[in-house]
């Protein structure tokens, strides 16, 4: 059996299930339940005082032994009532609207299963007796006997029941209808703090209104808290990784240059060497001169990597630096007539910390790529979010191969162009980790590459 | 589409709602013929003539009056749609339907009802007994009047009804087998009796009869009766002895018996059904007090006294109620307890007495057996002869019979029917009886609206009755009305067979067809 989850409606429907089905039909049995016992106990207090009620006429007419006014008296009463009423003298019926053969015959009585006051119910009916008599008056002592059939009274409680029980199961589906509703407006909130879980992984701003619910605001500030702690210690990490990027960046230089200024050591010796061939020293002082510019490039690289000392930022509209930036690298591109460059920054101030200079070295840095590797367009773009700043860089260029993006921003390959290494990304990486931030890349919605820098 | 299972519950009230709702409660008439064996013929097609309960029971079928009873004796409707009663209970206003029509399609109008009810009160009437209380009636069946005071037509559909005296029974009268409408013109045409026409349910095909007492009168259902076409298409009622008619129901050749005084343990039953209920009816031995040696109280009395009723009623009808008094049981006036006679010293009668037994009864060889054996063991002089009905019919009108056994019926229910018989000069006063006494007591109880006043003067015509000695009182019979099994719809009267209402009587095809062919 394979396990399927149900959203939390759906679960809530499933749970109460049991109950929108179970407590309509326990509603409608004890009220069918409770109206027959009533309407019996009515009918039976009812029955004996009609009894009661034409008692003396009866008697009278038990005294002078008029049958067929007895039985006229009793089938009015009878037909009106929708009952059937016996008169036992003696034993003997004496008058009985239930059939005339049973007159003059012993009354057979039917056993009682359940009394009610003055009454008892039998098999088929409510059986009600009340003896009559009247005083000082000779041969009327006689039992009146009143039937009322127990069908139509047990089939109006049976249809009282059923309207019960559909009035009690709409108002059970109104109801569960109306709390499922309740509590879909209630998990939306949980919803939302799913999806700001999610943001924060992407780490995008996510926006969670209070709710009014105690438990789910409670997850909101501590969402929020957490989220703050996570910005602190990122920073923290940022500048730990700072320091040793700076520290590994020395290591790598000591470590790179090691070979090289031992192949340069050892290509010294041969060129000094006096019994070296001509031709040999010829190639070794050419080598000579390419050691030379690789230790140069090398110390170049490491140089632009240490240089950019942790200081602290400024509070300042960034929209000037990232135009700057991008008009800077615009003029010094060679072949600009044939790139159309695009800035979507916005009319109003962008006030955020941060380092213009090496910002603008960053953002120039992404350009000049993006003018480089560009077949026509180049978009750059500034977008305030709820508590950062994303600079992005794209162009419709090939873009970069993201398996290759890791090396690239550490400088361990080459430019586009291929005759050097790329410096442009790993500074530009590097500067926005400065600044407590990174440099995301994506694919850019114009086919080529998209460079983010998010501050 | 997926159906959840909390709405199964609904969906089956749903259904079966539409199934108990959708059920057709109609049916068309069938075409079935449905035979009810009868123990006569009817002896008058008349309803001012009517005596016997064939014939008050066909008059049910063919003809309808004012009102009509219901199975458990109240009253509905027939042609009235309303009727209200003023304040000092002498007044009645009927209301008529609208578009009554007789079985020939002529409109049934207020005259013809004011005329069919004066027909009762007239001087041929053997049942003017029952609406001589109508303002007017004494007058008009003297021939001292043109036409009854109390009967009047107002406008097109009311019925206007003035009575003497407050007199509470008259509604039952007017429901009864005798209070039936009639054309207007029904007595210009001296064949009208042939072949009647009344409003009734059925209307009348043909009369067969034959040798004896047998025949058959076909009736066929009225399509526009104004309260719904009868089930069955055909009714028979074809006559036959009770013997008989218990063998053709054996054999499912008729579908009912209930015109016949049957126990409810006769074989036949096993075959069919028993739809029982008791009627209001007393049999008893009548005795004629215009005949010797009953001109004598004391051997009335005598004679009352040695006949055992309840060792008659256990041998021949163990179901029925005893009968301690002459009022059956269920209606003001019943006695619980006999009355005990005073009889001195009772010298042998002078002359030999003969009491008529109907043939048709299928035990009747053994009544007689039983009653002459236990009487002459006594030392009675006695014989009891069987009798043709029709003959003791008219021996019962002529009041030329000694002594007779038959079953006092009801018109309607109530105790004034059956004591008027012996009211002095009552023409239907078989026991030719005169007390003014007893006389006395009849005309108080009649005027009295006052239940336990009534019912106290009830008492009292029933004890003095006792003393008088005019009837043996036999038993008060439960009817066991014998049903075919495929015959639904029948419903038993507790006042008599004849008021069995047939239009919702039908047969179940599949059961005759099951029983292969109901015949």
């Amino acid at each position: 059996m394979s396990y399927r989850p149900l959203s939390f409606a759906g679960y809530v429907r499933q749970a109460m299930r049991p109950y929108r089905i179970g407590i309509p039909f326990v509603f409608s049995l004890v009220a069918g339940i409770a109206v027959a016992a009533s309407v019996l106990a009515l009918r039976a207090n009812s029955d004996f005082h009609l009894i009661r009620a034409v008692a003396p006429h009866l008697s009278t007419l038990v005294e002078t032994q008029d049958r067929p006014e007895m039985l006229r008296m009793l089938s009015s009463i009878a037909r009106e009532r929708g009952v059937q009423l016996v008169l036992v003298q003696r034993g003997q019926v004496l008058a009985s609207t239930r059939s005339l053969e049973e007159l003059d015959r012993p009354f057979k009585s039917q056993g009682s299963l359940v009394p009610i006051g003055q009454s008892h119910v039998t098999g088929s009916d409510l059986v009600t007796n009340v003896h009559i008599a009247r005083e000082n008056g000779p041969e009327t002592d006689a039992d009146i006997l009143m039937f009322s059939p127990l069908s139509p009274i047990l089939l109006s409680c049976l249809w009282i029941a059923l309207g019960v029980l559909a009035l009690s199961f709409a108002v059970s589906q109104l109801y569960s209808l109306k709390l499922i509703s309740v509590i879909r407006e209630t998990i939306r909130p949980i919803e939302k703090t799913d999806e700001a879980i999610r943001l924060l992984l992407e780490d995008k701003e996510p926006n969670l209104p209070l709710t009014g619910i105690r438990e789910i605001d409670n997850i909101r500030s501590t969402l929020i808290e957490t989220r703050r702690s996570l910005t602190d210690a990122t920073d923290r990490l940022a500048e730990a990784k700072s320091k040793e990027l700076v520290a590994d960046a020395y290591r790598r230089l000591i470590h790179d240059l090691y070979t090289p200024v031992a192949a340069l050591k050892e290509t010294v010796k041969i060129i000094e060497k006096e019994t070296t061939k001509p031709t040999i020293r010829e190639k070794a002082q050419h080598r000579l001169i390419r050691l030379a510019e690789q230790i140069l490039n090398q110390v170049s690289v490491a140089k632009e990597n240490l240089q950019f000392e942790p200081k602290p930022l400024a509070q300042d509209d960034i929209r000037t630096c990232v135009s700057e930036a991008a008009e800077q690298a615009w003029l010094a591109f060679p072949d600009r007539d044939r790139v159309q460059l695009n800035q979507r920054i916005p009319d109003r101030p962008i006030s955020i910390p941060h380092d213009s200079e090496n910002l603008r070295r960053a953002i120039s840095n992404l350009v000049s790529n993006a003018l480089r590797a560009s077949r026509g367009t180049v978009d750059v773009e500034l977008e305030r979010m709820e508590s950062s700043v994303a600079i992005r860089v794209s162009d419709d260029g090939l873009g970069i191969d993201e398996d290759d993006i890791s090396l690239h921003l550490q400088g361990r390959l080459q430019s586009s162009e291929g005759n050097r290494p790329g410096y442009g990304l790993p500074s530009a990486n590097h500067i926005a980790r400065l600044h407590g931030g990174r440099l995301i890349y994506r694919r850019s919605p114009l086919g080529g590459a998209c460079f983010e820098i998010r501050i | 589409m997926r159906l959840h299972w909390t709405y199964i519950p609904i969906l089956f009230l749903l259904w079966a709602t539409a199934c108990t709702g959708g059920k057709s409660q109609n049916s068309p008439a069938q075409s079935e013929p449905y035979i009810k064996a009868i123990y006569a013929l009817p002896r008058t097609l008349d309803p001012v003539l009517m005596n016997d309960t064939a014939s008050l029971m066909v008059s049910n079928l063919l003809y309808d009056g004012l009102l009509r009873f219901t199975p458990d004796l109240g009253f509905e409707g027939a042609l009235a749609e309303s009727w209200s009663l003023d304040q000092d209970g002498r007044r009645y206003v009927f209301k008529l339907r609208s578009g009554l029509r007789f079985h020939d399609g002529s409109a049934i109008t207020p005259e013809a009802v004011v005329r069919s009810l004066t027909r009762a009160v007239s001087p041929k009437s053997t049942v003017f007994k029952y609406y001589d209380c109508i303002q007017g009636a004494e007058d008009y069946f003297a021939g001292r009047a043109r036409s009854v005071a109390g009967l009047k037509a107002d406008g097109p559909n009311r019925v206007v009804i003035e009575l003497k005296y407050p007199f509470p029974p008259f509604l039952s009268v007017l429901a009864g087998a005798t209070a039936k409408v009639l054309p207007i013109n029904a007595d210009q045409d001296p064949g009208f009796f042939n072949r009647p026409i009344g409003s009734g349910p059925f209307q009348f095909a043909q009369l067969k009869t034959s040798a004896g007492s047998e025949g058959e009168l076909l009736l066929t259902a009225f399509d526009h009766y104004q309260a719904g076409v009868p089930k069955v298409k055909t009714l028979t009622l074809r006559a036959m002895s009770e013997a008989k008619a218990m063998q053709e129901a054996q054999a499912g050749r008729v579908h009912d018996l209930a015109n016949f005084p049957l126990g409810g343990n006769e074989p036949v039953f096993k075959a069919g059904r028993d739809a029982s209920t008791p009627v209001a009816a007393t049999w008893v031995i009548g005795l004629n007090v215009r005949k010797a040696p009953f001109n004598d109280l004391k051997l009335r009395q005598s004679f009352k006294a040695a006949i055992d009723g309840e060792a008659f009623r256990t041998a021949f009808y163990p179901d029925a109620v005893a009968a301690p008094g002459y009022i059956p049981s269920g209606l003001p006036g019943f006695l619980r307890e006999p009355v005990q006679l005073k009889l001195g010293a009772r010298s042998a009668p002078l002359e030999a007495i003969t009491v008529a037994v109907p043939e048709v009864l299928s035990r009747e060889k053994e009544i007689r057996e039983f009653l002459e054996a236990r009487l002459r063991k006594q030392g009675w002089s006695v014989t009891f002869v069987s009798m043709a009905w029709d003959k003791l019919m008219e021996g019962y009108d002529k009041k030329t019979l000694q002594a007779f056994l038959v079953s006092m019926n009801m018109d309607y229910p109530d105790t004034e029917f059956l004591i008027r018989n012996f009211e002095t000069g009552n023409p239907d006063n078989f026991s030719g009886l005169s007390d003014p006494a007893l006389d006395r007591l009849i005309r108080k109880a009649r005027g009295s609206t006052d239940r336990l006043t009534r019912n106290a003067l009830y008492q009292e015509v029933a004890r003095r009755l006792e003393q008088l000695a005019v009837t043996v009182n036999l038993f008060h019979p439960r009817a066991h009305n014998w049903v075919h099994r495929c015959v639904k719809g029948f419903v038993p009267n507790v006042l008599a067979d004849y008021y069995i209402d047939y239009r919702g009587v039908e047969l179940d095809q599949e059961c005759l067809a099951s029983a292969g062919g109901g015949k």
